[in-house]
């Protein structure tokens, strides 16, 4: 018995550095979040050492303030949007390759997951190059008409580079789960004659499904929470046309001093997020399946 | 007529794959071709090969600087990272501490913190605890966010490892401690070294943390000063920075990432505990 105690006490101990780390770096500015977007905490400006706490009245604040209201629109717009191209795209790529030869199976893999393995750094350096009004790629040519995309395609463009940048990885979620489904299926829709999309439609879809819904998940939560992309490619403008509410909330912060505000408007992207974190939480089991037991709808229709 | 309609398939899908590719594969070339172009910017037509670029890059201070910087960064990330989280999942895999399941579900819970939502408390956090402009500062940070994903997978590697030698060593009386490092990290090597890589590599991808921390022109790691770059310069030619140096330069800051996604997917293969660490 006393052996036990003994023991448990060394696993704390253990586990102290994390703790540690964790509650300064991840739990204490969570908590400390709630804290300042009921205050009008500043870092500078007028507020500066003037902490009152306000309550709600940042809220109530956010929520008449057409600027937020534009950016919530502007940010649920670009996450779906994102996402429903991201994974239909990757599902379509993912089954389509399976067809190719080795040579060139491998060469859409470079292509395809170059945006999640290269820093995102470089990433967008080299969109800037393709996009830019006078020395880019795309100005170059001469069958492109010349525009300056930041501004006249700015939503247009930021959204090819967080396609081009998230879809690697969900690439890779479907192909390693076509990889675990079971061959028989396929050799018995060989046998049924079927064509692709009937393909899509009994074999992949009932046994994909808990990933499709999975990376739906993880690439809305991406798209809502993107910031840097945005940041450094447009920086919101042209006026306001490409500012998210991460970004109004920086803007906010480190442009006007307002860290109260700013992080009240952070707070609603979080309750945003948390909405879909908890269907995320339920589902996220799929990735392996139970047992031998062949499941689907495709056990029906042969 | 069925013929036909075969036909007509197959050239949907290879159109689309070709267009796929296409569009895909734009920003790619860009970055080699000009990197070994002495001619600047010019993508079309004139190419000249050469290596002046990557020779001017280390002969450029900042640049240089840079790297530097990225490098100590993500070796003090990594090696925090790599020894908490071996402790820590150590400790959930084998010791039984209290409140084993609350402490999995806090870690889950940090896995999927935006971070996007906590920077300006993190700003706040990091400025009061004078570790803006630092090396420390970016490396604590970035540790702490990669912590929950290492904490589960090395618990996921210690699980696999057999029970009895821990058991021989208890029976010898040696200490926690004493075990995790002469039976357990042996053990493990090759799944230490793989963590220690992947957490490296992401460390030093990571854009947004020295973004928000470091301020500072001679404290950027590289990843800052190729966006500061961008928004200073623009493509503009300069006689300092030409297109080409800077494409060099990336290229070269890419070559790290790039080596160990290669390495943990190719070499760490063989690694009998390799199973849980290479999914990423």
């Amino acid at each position: 018995m006393k052996r036990l105690r003994k023991k448990t006490a060394t696993g704390t101990l253990f586990q102290l550095p994390s703790y540690l780390i964790l509650s300064l770096i991840v739990f204490l500015p969570s908590f400390w979040a709630i804290f300042m977007s009921m205050t009008n905490y500043a870092i500078a400006g007028a507020n500066y050492n003037n902490l009152q706490f306000t309550f709600l009245s940042n809220y109530f604040r956010l929520f008449t303030d057409p600027e937020f209201g534009n950016s919530l629109l502007i940010t649920l717009e670009f996450a779906i949007i994102t996402t429903a191209v991201e994974v239909s795209l990757s599902l379509i790529l993912a089954i389509v390759i399976r067809g190719l030869n080795r040579i060139l199976q491998y060469l859409y893999y470079v292509v395809i997951l170059a945006g999640t393995i290269l820093p995102l750094s470089v990433s967008i350096y080299m969109f800037i190059n393709v996009f830019h009004f006078k020395y880019g790629i795309l100005a170059q040519t001469s069958f492109i008409p010349a525009v300056d995309w930041f501004s006249s395609y700015a939503f247009l463009t930021v959204i090819l580079c967080e396609i081009w940048v998230n879809i690697g990885w969900i690439f890779f979620l479907y192909v390693t789960s076509i990889d675990g489904v079971p061959l028989q299926y396929f050799e018995l829709a060989e046998l049924d004659s079927l064509d692709l999309i009937q393909k899509i439609k009994n074999v992949y879809f009932p046994q994909i499904k808990g990933v499709i819904i999975v990376t739906l998940l993880f690439g809305l939560i991406n798209g809502l929470q993107s910031f840097m992309i945005i940041m450094s490619l447009t920086n919101g403008g042209p006026r306001n046309l490409t500012e998210v509410i991460s970004l109004f909330a920086y803007k906010q912060a480190f442009k006007l001093f307002d860290f109260g505000y700013g992080t009240t408007a952070n707070m609603i992207l979080f309750l945003l997020i948390v909405v879909l974190l908890v269907p995320l939480n339920r589902s996220i089991n799929p990735f392996g399946r139970k047992g031998g037991e062949p499941r689907g709808e495709y056990q029906e229709t042969v | 007529m069925a013929n036909t309609r075969k036909l007509c398939k197959t050239a949907i899908k290879y159109s689309f794959l070709l267009t796929f590719i296409i569009v895909f594969s734009i920003p790619l070339p860009w970055l080699v071709i000009t990197a070994f172009n002495s001619l600047g910017q010019t993508f079309y037509g004139s190419f000249a090969f050469t290596l002046d670029n990557f020779s001017a890059v280390f002969q450029e201070y900042r640049l240089m600087n840079s790297l530097l910087n990225s490098l100590i960064i993500s070796t003090m990330a990594a090696a925090l990272t790599t020894c908490i989280s071996l402790m820590s999942a150590y400790s959930i895999a084998r010791l039984n501490p209290p409140k084993k399941n609350s402490y999995l579900r806090l870690l889950a819970f940090c896995l999927f913190l935006p971070f996007s939502t906590v920077m300006i408390p993190i700003y706040a956090i990091a400025s009061f605890l004078r570790l803006t402009n630092t090396y420390s500062g970016p490396a604590i940070i970035i540790c702490a966010f990669e912590l929950p994903f290492f904490i589960w997978l090395s618990k996921a590697v210690i699980e696999r490892l057999p029970n009895e030698l821990e058991d021989m060593c208890q029976l010898d009386g040696i200490s926690s401690l004493q075990t995790l490092v002469r039976i357990v990290v042996p053990n493990i090597r090759g799944a230490i070294t793989a963590i220690f890589l992947l957490s490296f590599a992401s460390a030093w991808n990571e854009l947004t943390i020295p973004f928000l921390l470091t301020t500072s022109p001679d404290k950027y790691p590289a990843s800052l000063f190729i966006l500061y770059f961008i928004r200073e310069n623009g493509l503009s030619r300069q006689a300092t920075y030409s297109p080409g140096l800077f494409a060099a330069f990336s290229l070269i800051y890419v070559l790290p990432s790039i080596l160990i996604y290669i390495v943990t997917k190719v070499f760490l293969r063989k690694d009998p505990y390799k199973s849980s660490v290479i999914l990423g």
